[in-house]
């Protein structure tokens, strides 16, 4: 069988961006936005199998990318053997993201549309107020990780000061997310997933299980944002419940993914990645160059963002797919 | 336990009285949800710029807190009427779109008025003397406030009910294509029910300035608050507001009896999720 172009350039995208860091690996600052970028990417895909192809817009991302976050936060908080190996909060986090997601679209899927985004909204700010106030989360003070020892193997030995292992850790999660959202869209469940979006009434008449499906899909979407949380948490090595914007518990973290799928491209694989790398991308650089001014940065970017909504309003990659007439 | 019942007379009186402000604010979002479908997430902003017009007015031209309340009410309803003709008109309809633009109006809103005025926490330093009803004494500023709130209200209400334009408003509210096929102009009442809205947030914010801390992240305090208020009542249900907006401040103010005063948001919230969740239409309705 003869691969596709698209196979090919996708193999080629991803060796360049296995090689390339080993080249800019003295940049530190260069990778830490990548690293960023990577992250956001993988959370705004979650927010977008649930919104752009389910059409369920949540507004409470925050919440599993939040209690991901908190999640490896409390272990190594409160247990010795997490302080020299947060791995396993990554899957936990997960875990967490996913339980929370069933349990809040357990409740809130009987609202549809706006009323559906203002509950799950409600819940993030429960949680967060419940967290800040609790003595066993640190309250407002927040959450310092330590920093994860080196782990040595006979080769090569991975140091966790440096930018490096992070860029191949959520390279590779961004990777499996984007992976997981794309099969998943392709297949049989993505069409019942659209049919819902599109008219949930006419695909329940035709015997479509909208609750089931949503639930389910509301399980993956929590999982990923939940492993990214915790992953952003030990790369961040501090988690802060209050501040706003940086905060992973506040209504601006559950807009991120909004903004980053919106800017992209929703209900496409592609968006989320190109609109993470404008949104982080842009958002750190109007951050040094206004960096002397508290806010300035978020102005023009509320700015540029309104300028992006009204000129394509179904994404940059909309308005490329529909100039370049590609599928 | 006469200390306990005073106390808690007094905090509900105050929570009254800041609910009913809280409606005001509420009313707006609910007028401009109603004529437009646009749920406006910076609403709260509004509110807040009406509270820094009413600072600055009296700082620099010592206009004296009550008279910006009209002042503001003017200037709000141009500035209502400019965003939704170049602004609003886009996202009519549309739930997501409405959300995603009005964040982004909010967070530039924010950050301009961080970026202007600091995040300091101001105060208009006026005072008019204390007043007692029985055992609870009021500070004066609330009882004026909550004078100024209710005829605020109640004009509001006159307006929506008595006059041609604001039974317009009403029938575009209900059904936008039936009252276009009566003559109804859809498009001016759409201009004049969003000029109103962000009046409402900005004289609602003009009157809370009276009787509350002036900062510029308050605003998405206020927006959540006054989206509370539109789910308790129906979103589009301009009249009960009024219910809700009490509801959420005596609510909220009981709550600083038994929890750490950070805390008490939550209370809100949980009441909002099963407002949410068991009557999905609001309260005041029916089925």
């Amino acid at each position: 069988m003869k691969p596709s172009l698209r196979t090919i350039l996708l193999i080629a995208l991803i060796i360049i961006a296995l090689i390339a860091p080993l080249q800019i690996a003295t940049q530190t600052y260069l990778l830490h936005i990548i690293v960023l970028i990577f992250s956001f990417a993988a959370l705004a895909q979650s927010w977008n199998l649930l919104a752009g192809y389910a059409g369920q817009p949540s507004l409470g991302h925050a919440l599993f990318f939040g209690m991901g976050a908190y999640t490896a936060g409390i272990l190594t908080l409160h247990t010795e053997y997490f302080k020299t190996n947060p791995w396993p909060s990554l899957i936990l986090g997960g875990f967490v993201g996913a339980l929370l997601g069933i349990a809040i679209g357990a409740v809130c899927f009987r609202l549809r549309g706006p009323y559906f985004a203002l509950a799950t909204l409600a819940a993030t700010e429960v949680a967060r107020l419940i967290v800040m106030n609790s003595e066993f989360t640190n309250g407002a003070i927040g959450i310092t990780i330590r920093v994860p020892p080196p782990i040595t193997t006979p080769f090569f030995t991975i140091d966790f000061t440096e930018k490096l292992p992070y860029y191949y850790i959520t390279l590779v999660i961004m990777i499996l997310s984007f992976y997981a959202v794309y099969t998943l869209s392709k297949s049989r469940y993505g069409l019942l997933l659209r049919s819902i979006r599109d008219d949930e009434d006419a695909a329940m008449t035709l015997g479509v299980n909208a609750f089931r499906l949503k639930l389910f899909t509301m399980f993956i979407s929590g999982f990923i944002a939940g492993v990214v949380g915790s992953l952003y948490a030990i790369y961040i090595s501090y988690i802060d419940p209050a501040m706003d914007p940086g905060g992973v518990l506040t209504l601006f973290t559950s807009i991120e993914p909004v903004l980053i799928t919106i800017i992209g491209g929703a209900a496409t694989i592609i968006g989320p990645l190109i609109g993470s790398v404008i949104r982080v991308g842009v958002g750190e650089y109007l951050r040094v160059i206004f960096g002397w001014r508290a806010g300035m940065d978020l102005i023009f970017f509320g700015l540029i963002f309104l300028i992006i909504f009204f000129l394509a309003r179904k994404g940059i990659w909309g308005l490329i797919r529909s100039r370049i007439k590609i599928r | 336990m006469v200390v306990l019942g005073d106390l808690l007379s007094s905090i509900v009186v105050h929570g009254l009285m800041l609910g009913a402000i809280y409606a005001t604010i509420a009313m707006g979002m609910s007028l401009i949800f109603g004529v437009m479908s646009i749920k406006n997430l910076a609403h709260g902003d509004f509110a807040v710029l009406g509270m820094f017009t009413s600072f600055w007015l009296f700082t620099l031209y010592n206009i004296s807190p009550l008279l910006s309340i009209p002042i503001s009410f003017a200037l709000f309803f141009c500035i209502g009427m400019i965003l939704t003709r170049f602004v609003f008109k886009h996202v009519i309809g549309e739930m997501l779109g409405s959300i995603i633009l009005t964040f982004g109006l909010s967070i530039f809103m924010e950050n301009v008025m961080l970026l202007f005025w600091g995040g300091d926490y101001r105060t208009i330093p006026v005072e008019f003397g204390k007043y007692s009803f029985g055992p609870i004494s009021v500070g004066g500023s609330y009882v004026v406030a909550f004078v100024l709130t209710i005829i605020l209200i109640i004009l509001t209400q006159l307006f929506l009910s008595r006059t041609k334009i604001g039974v317009a408003i009403r029938a575009v509210s209900q059904d936008p294509e039936a009252a276009e096929s009566l003559g109804i102009s859809s498009n001016t009442i759409r201009l004049i029910g969003g000029g109103l809205g962000i009046a409402l947030a900005g004289s609602g914010g003009a009157i809370l300035a009276l009787i509350y801390y002036i900062y510029p992240y308050l605003g998405i305090l206020l927006t959540l608050y006054a989206l509370i208020i539109c789910v308790f009542t129906g979103l589009g249900n301009v009249a009960g507001t009024i219910f809700g907006g009490i509801i959420i401040g005596i609510v909220q103010a009981a709550a600083t009896i038994q929890l750490p005063y950070s805390l008490t948001p939550v209370v809100g919230f949980i009441l909002f999720l099963l407002v949410l969740i068991f009557r999905p239409k609001g309260l005041f309705t029916r089925g």
